[in-house]
């Protein structure tokens, strides 16, 4: 008797394809529609047979694309090796190399059209989910089949009719609270939360990223048609003034009363002219460091913690709620339990962070190569330490709420509009009434902010300060979920 | 007689509630312990509390020395009610996962959840989600993982609720086997089953024990038989039977139909040779048997206890 293997995950990625197939079959109507029209304009003398073979090869390639992505879909919903780990592979290398080919005879790398180009980082977005996915998340979905054959054949049924092992303790286990993380990891993974939370994140963040980089890209395209400027005198203006000037405003009210005096500045003297006091912090994050790179990770850091709770809400209330922790409590410990599936979310929460940053960081360099690559890198990396260590109290949090509802539902609902709306709340209620500024350190973001700071004993406090939420977030559920009624 | 659970003055509250009051009774060793009781009458919270997934308000369970059932690390097991496997995960994934929390290698943890899934007849279902399961074979799944890993007390919710009859034969076979190796608590509705499993039994009713203890001393070591006779009696061998020691009482029920009971205060000896004299009475007036059964003195036992409520 076969029974259905699929997990949920892998039916979202199927319709997901499904979905993704649509909307390119909705761009192949469009550029055939663009052909015929190039065609006709071609014949006018009006555009070069160039751009009109470019978009005949792009056609091809997105019908081949939507053909494997259906086909794939189809493979995923019937759990079939071949059409869907074989073609959904191949799909994912299509869908790469398509994006490639698009970049290189678009000649955006060159050129430097960073908009278009953060956008196509979006591209690889769903073959990179696919590649891993399908090989490595539900890779027992296609080798399962094996082992049943196996199990028809009677080697299993040898193996049952064995006598009962003695129970031997295995001293190579690994600790409960790496088991349950384990176990935990891969649970969420397989289900639709594991498939939606990294897509959903990743297009969030690259989308944020490429609407601010495009604003940047506009103004110097602005400079250098209408100020008839030059390539470095572009850059330098976009260096020195524009970018610099527009993420100074940014964190002047980003870090609001936070502000304070230059660390090494002299005194200020009675002079004629007194220039507006500048804020050392938004000095620090814009003129030693790449202003761009540090406006987007403020971004990042704004958006990570209210994305994490798309995928930290449910890590106990829905087990709570079926209670299927009864077949673990009396194999392991609570505390187990508890923080097993805390540093699961953590574990999926950090390589795509890892994995924004990077990209974020390679397509700065590739647009913006007055940066240097060193503070860039040094920047992203860091950047990496500071978007984890805000949005690990944000996972705390929703674990919190999660031991608290029962309801997967209630614990999203919750955790979303408290991390996405309390902060903003906080702030008005704060300009309204200043003694209510206690408000915006009940959350951490406030004071991850502090991470960015110039001192060094600073930044230390904040990180001190992020951990200690996580302590305080996590213990208030551990000492819930502790006497909770399982 | 060793113990391996004490259950003392367990009161278990949800609300206005009582849920349990004051519930105390021992858990012998190697017994198939018996918890009665109608619907609501407290069995499943009685064994949440047992297990840890529900703290007592008051009293304590001690389950092999221990007051905290996180340490007995699989040493206890439970077939909870309605508890739901993991989505998304293998069932022999799942169980291999338990083994593995249990301290097993993860080549031994699949080789012994191979052999239990094949006890329970899930083997071929192995690579499948739970949730795709029928209402039997979940069952059987959730009894698998009760078995898993040699536990020493077994605690059984229900075990043969919903299941077809070549099941629960199956299931009570099971427990018959594990007899030998394991102490088994079992709740069910069904007299006749726990009359067969159980050597103890507790009653509850309203969260309240009633009565517990060895099933003879619970039935209070009465013995009745119905049976059907070649022919009716007259009442002057009524009387005689009447007359043979140990027979408490001996009614026509039919035409020749008669229900027999045996003293309570008789040894078991005792009652075989009050037998021995009325089957001997009958052989001797050329009377034979045409059908004899047992009754249910636990059945009377308990609908008297609960007032009639199953």
């Amino acid at each position: 008797m076969e029974r259905n293997v699929r997990p949920s995950g892998l039916t979202a990625f199927a319709i997901i394809n499904f979905i993704f197939a649509g909307v390119i079959g909705i761009s192949v109507m469009l550029s055939v529609g663009t052909l015929a029209c190039a065609g006709s304009f071609s014949r006018n003398q009006a555009l070069g047979p160039e751009t009109a073979n470019i978009s005949l090869v792009t056609t091809i390639l997105n019908l081949a694309v939507m053909a494997l992505l259906v086909v794939s879909g189809i493979g995923y919903l019937k759990c079939s090796p071949i059409l869907g780990r074989l073609f959904g592979s191949v799909y994912a290398c299509a869908d790469a190399v398509k994006t490639i080919i698009a970049l290189l005879s678009l000649g955006i790398l060159q050129q430097g059209s960073t908009f278009i180009a953060i956008i196509t980082v979006g591209n690889f977005v769903w073959p990179l989910l696919t590649i891993v996915f399908i090989n490595f998340v539900f890779n027992d979905v296609w080798r399962r089949r094996t082992r049943l054959a196996e199990l028809a054949s009677g080697i299993s049924s040898a193996a049952a009719a064995a006598p009962a092992p003695a129970a031997v303790p295995d001293k190579k286990t690994p600790p409960h609270v790496v088991l349950v993380m384990m176990q935990s990891i891969r649970q969420t993974l397989r289900g639709v939360q594991g498939v939606l939370f990294p897509l959903v994140a990743l297009v969030i963040c690259f989308t944020t990223v490429g609407i601010l980089i495009a604003v940047a890209q506009g103004v110097q395209n602005y400079a250098e048609t209408e100020g008839g400027m030059n390539r470095s005198q572009s850059d330098r203006l976009m260096r020195d003034v524009v970018i610099k000037q527009a993420a100074y405003g940014f964190f002047v009210w980003l870090f609001d009363d936070q502000s304070q005096a230059a660390p090494n500045g002299p005194p200020a003297k009675t002079i004629a002219y007194t220039p507006p006091a500048r804020d050392a912090w938004a000095d620090y994050v814009t003129s030693e460091k790449p202003a761009l790179l540090s406006l987007i990770f403020a971004v990042m850091m704004t958006l990570f913690p209210i994305l994490s709770s798309f995928l930290a809400f449910n890590q106990i209330s829905e087990d709570a709620r079926r209670k299927g922790f009864r077949y673990l409590l009396l194999r392991t410990t609570r505390s187990s339990i508890f923080f097993g599936k805390f540093l699961a979310a953590l574990a999926i929460i950090i390589p795509i962070i890892v994995l924004t940053v990077a990209a974020v960081a390679f397509f700065v360099l590739i647009s913006y190569p007055f940066y240097p690559v060193a503070a860039v890198v040094s920047w992203s990396l860091w950047a990496i330490v500071m978007i984890f260590l805000v949005s690990a109290p944000s996972v705390a949090f929703c674990l919190l709420l999660s031991a608290l509802i029962n309801s997967g539902f209630g614990s999203l609902a919750a955790g979303a509009l408290t991390l996405g709306f309390f902060p903003l709340i906080a702030r008005l209620l704060k300009d309204s009434a200043g003694f209510l500024v206690f408000l915006q350190y009940l959350l951490p973001q406030k004071v991850a902010y502090f991470l960015m700071n110039p001192r060094w004993w600073v930044v230390l406090l904040a990180a001190v300060g992020c951990v200690a939420y996580v302590a305080v977030y996590s213990a208030g559920g551990y000492f819930y979920f502790k006497r909770k009624s399982l | 007689m060793n113990t391996v659970a004490s259950i003392s003055n367990v009161t278990k509250k949800f609300g206005s509630l009582v849920a349990l009051n004051e519930v105390s009774f021992d858990i012998p060793e190697h017994s198939v312990f018996g918890v009665l009781g109608p619907n609501g009458a407290g069995k499943t919270t009685l064994f949440s509390v047992m297990a840890g997934f529900f703290r007592p308000d008051e009293g304590e369970v001690v389950v092999f020395g221990e007051k905290n059932p996180e340490l007995l690390k699989g040493r206890l097991a439970i077939l909870p009610q309605d508890a739901q496997f993991q989505s998304n995960i293998p069932i022999v994934d799942q169980l291999t996962y338990f083994l593995r929390l249990m301290g097993r290698s993860r080549a031994e943890a699949l080789r012994e959840t191979v052999r239990t899934l094949e006890l329970v007849g899930l083997a071929d279902v192995m690579y499948g989600q739970a949730a795709t399961l029928s209402h039997g074979m979940y069952k059987r799944l959730a009894l698998a993982q009760a078995f898993l890993g040699n536990p020493e007390l077994i605690i059984l919710d229900e075990p043969t609720s919903g299941l077809d009859w070549q099941s629960a034969t199956q299931i009570r076979e099971l427990v018959k086997k594990l007899k030998a190796e394991a102490t088994l608590v079992v709740s069910s509705h069904n007299m006749e089953e726990m009359r067969e499993l159980c050597d103890h039994v507790a009653i509850l009713n309203r969260g309240k024990l009633i009565k517990n203890g060895p099933v003879d001393e619970v039935t209070g070591l009465s013995y009745a038989v119905d049976c059907v006779l070649s022919r009716g009696l007259d009442e002057a061998e009524m009387a005689e039977i009447r007359g043979i020691g140990g027979i408490e009482k001996f009614e026509k029920t039919g035409e020749a139909a008669y229900s027999l009971d045996l003293f309570s205060s008789l040894s078991k000896e005792n009652r075989d040779l009050a037998l021995k004299l009325f089957f001997r009475y009958l052989n001797d007036r050329s009377v034979f048997i045409r059908s004899l059964v047992e009754k249910n003195k636990l059945e009377d036992e308990y609908l008297k206890l609960t007032g009639g409520k199953n």
